[in-house]
């Protein structure tokens, strides 16, 4: 297992937003989390990048443990965390968002990095000169998801990368997962869009107010009557 | 006499934006309303007196004033304003004010609150172009402090320390998904931030020639204050921009107004301003599009 979550319990304040929930995803594999809003799915993610700190329960990557270091050593290790919402910095160049995304690489190959995803997403390459403020929403996520690859992660944490967008640029977001995921890259993904994220997904989750309530291969979620009615709409 | 005006206006506001850059961009950051800059970096100051007085190179006094401020503030940073960086705003505004009396206390205490002379060794000879008089001090204070803000604007734009301090500015915790410590970042931040107040606060005790306890919080973090509302909170460029334009209103106000009731009068203009526009000429732009 590349990252394995045991009992994790998480508060805010008082409220419990997990409660003994465990998890893990192996390595290579596309593991995705699903639940409506408020079960905790953010959460979580945000407890394995060190950004919240579990009450309880313990976090496990690598054979290390994980819940006691802080996010940029997270990041080292090794697990980039792309979060919901489209978090551009809107005051920095699309070059730049990309470039401090390598923060934590010493290689010589950043620039070149960089060039690739500009080749390949040639709407960001055309504005690299330009505030990612200034960028369309679908535009925004794409370059998000491109600066979380930029530290090279082991483990990419995404959370609802489809929110909010048009539904070809959803395909497309998918489109990209996909591919990410043919790299070998291990992904953790939160979405909102079940049927879509089981279709690409190896394995999922079921989240219902901080509990995990089933778990199973993507294929058998999407075939299950229970799923089916709670998540895929009918 | 209006260019006169507009020399003197520019000289003094370039330093007041020297001690407004570092006030404006833990602003930015933290929204932490720091009370202490003035006085941290006034004891940086006092050092560099002492060490004039002990004979050193001025250029070495004023490293070594720098490097007084920019430990003073880390620590203080570490142990002051990070325990309370997520206690609300007035929390930590009240620490800083804390800490600024002990610092005021602490001059009090090894300096006491006499007068002193003050001079960095540059002889105050003039000279005139038309009917404007240039001091050479003037010159030589408006050169390095442009100096030293193209620096930290070329620092804040080209180098991976300075971006790692953009993006925080913009956000905390998407910049510590960046994998930047953050931490480690601010306080870098705030030492610099002293470091340059000092700067700012050797060059305006050398405009006066003298130096006293009350440089810190009355000249310092008042103006920084000032300057970082008028041009906007958060930027680089509305700390320069508004330190300019509260120099040049000083100026033109003691000139063709009253030199005695200067600070009433540019304080009048202040809440004017700020009635008008809350959000200063260059507010850092942070609205994200949806």
């Amino acid at each position: 297992m590349l990252l394995e979550v045991k009992g994790l319990s998480v508060k805010y304040g008082k409220i419990e937003a997990l409660k003994d929930v465990s998890l893990s995803v192996k390595e290579g594999e596309l593991t995705t989390l699903l639940g409506a809003n408020g079960a905790g799915k953010t959460t979580l993610l945000k407890t394995i990048s060190g950004l919240l700190k579990p009450f309880a329960g313990e976090i496990v990557y690598l054979g290390r443990r994980l819940d006691t270091l802080p996010t940029d050593a997270v990041v080292r290790a090794g697990i980039s965390h792309c979060p919901e919402g489209r978090k551009v910095f809107p005051r920095q160049t699309v070059y730049e968002n990309l470039k401090i995304g390598a923060y934590t690489r010493r290689d010589g190959e950043v620039e070149k990095d960089i060039e690739d995803f500009f080749a390949k997403f040639p709407r960001l390459g055309e504005r690299r000169n330009q505030r990612a403020g200034h960028l369309s929403g679908g535009e925004q996520q794409m370059l998000v998801i491109c600066r979380a690859l930029m530290s090279r992660p082991k483990l990419l944490l995404l959370d609802e990368p489809s929110m909010g967008l048009a539904p070809f640029v959803v395909r497309e977001v998918f489109a990209l997962i996909q591919e990410i995921h043919r790299q070998g890259v291990t992904i953790l993904l939160v979405e909102q869009n079940a049927k879509m994220a089981l279709k690409v997904a190896d394995k999922g989750y079921i989240l219902e107010v901080g509990r995990v309530v089933a778990e199973d291969s993507a294929r058998n979620l999407l075939a299950s009557e229970t799923v089916r009615k709670s998540y895929l709409g009918g | 006499m209006f260019l006169q005006y507009v020399i003197n206006g520019l000289s003094i506001g370039s330093v007041y934006a020297l001690i407004a850059i570092g006030y404006n961009m833990v602003y930015g950051i933290l929204e932490l309303l720091n009370f202490a800059h003035g006085d941290v970096y006034a004891v940086g100051c006092f050092v560099t007196l002492a060490l004039i007085g002990l004979k050193q190179h001025v250029v070495v006094a004023i490293l070594g004033g720098m490097m007084a401020g920019f430990t003073i503030n880390l620590i203080v940073e570490r142990f002051a304003y990070r325990p309370v960086r997520f206690s609300g705003r007035v929390t930590p505004t009240i620490s800083a004010v804390g800490i600024a009396y002990i610092m005021r206390n602490i001059i009090m205490k090894i300096w006491g609150p006499e007068t002193y002379p003050f001079n960095i060794g540059i002889k105050a000879s003039y000279f005139t172009v038309g009917k404007v008089v240039f001091g050479t001090l003037q010159i030589y204070i408006l050169l390095i402090a442009v100096a030293l803000m193209i620096f930290i604007s070329l620092l804040l734009k080209r180098t991976k320390m300075g971006q790692a301090v953009v993006s925080i500015s913009q956000s905390i915790p998407t910049a510590a998904l960046m994998g930047i410590p953050v931490n480690r970042v601010i306080a870098m931040v705030y030492g610099v931030g002293a470091a340059l107040g000092v700067v700012g606060g050797v060059l305006f005790c050398a405009y006066y020639e003298s130096i006293f306890l009350g440089i810190g919080f009355m000249l310092g973090t008042m103006k920084a204050w000032m300057s970082s509302i008028v041009g906007g909170i958060g930027s680089l460029k509305g700390a320069v921009m508004g330190a300019l334009i509260l120099g040049l209103t000083e100026s033109f106000v003691s000139g063709y107004v009253s030199t005695v009731y200067r600070d009433a009068y540019v304080w009048g203009v202040f809440i004017l301003f700020v009635l008008i526009k809350p959000q200063g000429l260059f507010p850092a732009q942070i609205s994200e599009k949806v």
